[in-house]
């Protein structure tokens, strides 16, 4: 499958995502507008998401030539430090297939694991539904691999980097799209050759989910 | 009961299983590389190599054609120069790294037509560098007909007896004994020259780069001469005679 039919296809299942979302919202944008919000609708302590992930490997490294990686799962939940302030966990989670072994080596499939602390700050007042948070992340990648009833782990370190956009729908639920990019620098020993092809891999990592509001 | 029974029979092909498994280390990549080339310097390309590591000693040339001794840990192909860039995984206690090349997924013919596979064990040839196995080039040889000729000249009243045998199949280079495990890849012959014969001719395919071993006997009432010669093949054009 080409790149562009990749994009047609995710483009596709965010799409069937947000569809199921809109009628949420709407309806929920209703009540608000027939009830008056409490102060404590905004005071929250925390927030958790949980979306669909549509990881996309880029530039030249192993992965992005030599997988043909799958969609996953994204969750974070993060506190409030302050009016502005989050931190928090991120988890996000997918699988690849090996396209490419004489690249790659004799890997049937890899299970792609990214963990964050995570540092954000909400860049709109509190008292709006729409909110948009800025958020940066470090912390670690595993690659773990099969070779038929084999298992093997690679490992690295990795940072991350997003952009939240979240739109609240009532006290507890409301949905998100986040834009983010993960770089992995890993701890693969390997010959000064494959230096740029194992050394570092680069993620565009998009999600849409819902966001639960923890009052 | 069933259970039991199936516990057990699980637990007994677990421990059989990881005897010989290999495991891989984990954040390791192991590069191989090398050039094929034919016996006059020209790059081979588009030929199959697979890397395999096993636990076991000695070298089982049969089941490694098999795919049956060891796990494979790295497979390519050579690019149209004939130079291979394969990455490997790197295995935990191998006795054994292997490389078959230019063979089928089984049995003992080559790829190529015409040109021979080749096994090299190369776990004591070559060092591990960089996390690299620079294997340089090989040699893929020709599998060429050979004529082995036996004349009688001036010896018009003994019988000769002799045996001949020959590699027809598969190159083998480095720490590989073929025969200790069986899987011997050399073919024989025997036959002899009666007083009423005057020449005695056998064709086979043999390396272009191997010998053929030919031993004989010149029977007259009991041996009265006995030989063995090795006969290089490419020091040859195609055949031997050998005249007595």
């Amino acid at each position: 499958m080409n790149n562009l039919a990749l994009l047609n296809l995710n483009f596709k299942k965010f799409g069937a995502v947000f569809l199921f979302l809109l009628p949420l919202a709407l309806y929920t944008q209703k009540n608000d507008q027939e009830n008056q919000k409490p102060d404590y609708y905004y005071d929250v302590l925390g927030q958790v998401k949980i979306g669909f992930l549509v990881p996309s490997a880029y530039g030249n490294n192993f992965i992005s030539e030599g997988y043909d990686t799958w969609n996953g799962v994204h969750i974070d939940a993060q506190i409030k430090l302050r009016e502005r302030l989050l931190l928090g966990l991120q988890y996000q989670a997918f699988k690849g297939r090996v396209t490419d072994q004489e690249l790659v080596g004799p890997i049937d499939a890899s299970g792609i694991t990214h963990f964050f602390a995570t540092f954000g700050y909400a860049l709109l007042e509190k008292r709006n539904n729409f909110q948009i948070e800025g958020n940066v992340g470090f912390g670690g990648v595993t690659l773990r691999n099969e070779n038929g009833f084999r298992r093997f782990n690679d490992n690295g370190f990795a940072i991350m980097a997003n952009v939240n956009f979240s739109y609240r729908l009532n006290y507890w639920l409301g949905f998100y799209l986040s834009v983010q990019n993960n770089w992995d620098f890993w701890s693969i020993e390997r010959p000064s050759e494959l230096d740029d092809i194992f050394g570092k891999t680069s993620f565009f990592m998009p999600s849409l989910g819902v966001k639960f509001y923890i009052l | 009961m069933k259970k039991a029974l199936f516990g057990f029979c699980l637990l007994t092909l677990l421990a059989f299983k990881c005897e010989n498994d290999i495991e891989f280390e984990d954040n390791q990549r192991l590069l191989l590389k090398a050039k094929l080339i034919d016996s006059e310097s020209n790059p081979f390309g588009n030929v199959p190599v697979k890397v395999y590591a096993t636990k076991q000693y000695g070298f089982d040339l049969e089941a490694a054609i098999r795919s049956d001794f060891g796990e494979l840990i790295g497979s390519g192909v050579s690019d149209a120069q004939g130079n291979i860039a394969i990455t490997a995984l790197k295995p935990l206690n191998a006795s054994n790294v292997y490389a078959l090349i230019n063979f089928y997924d089984s049995g003992f013919n080559g790829f190529k037509p015409g040109t021979a596979p080749l096994a090299f064990n190369f776990i004591n040839e070559i060092d591990l560098k960089d996390n690299t196995y620079d294997i340089e080039s090989i040699v893929l040889d020709r599998i060429e007909p050979f004529q082995l000729n036996t004349i009688r000249n001036t010896n018009q009243t003994d019988t000769l007896q002799y045996s001949w045998s020959y590699n027809a199949g598969v190159k083998i280079l480095g720490d590989t004994d073929p025969y200790f495990y069986g899987g011997d890849v050399r073919e024989n012959g025997f036959d002899e020259l009666l007083p009423s014969e005057q020449i005695n001719t056998h064709t086979f395919n043999t390396i272009e780069s191997d010998t053929v071993l030919f031993e004989y006997n010149i029977i007259n009432n009991g041996i009265v001469e006995t030989g063995q010669l090795e006969i290089i093949v490419n020091e040859q054009s195609g055949s031997f005679e050998f005249e007595f």
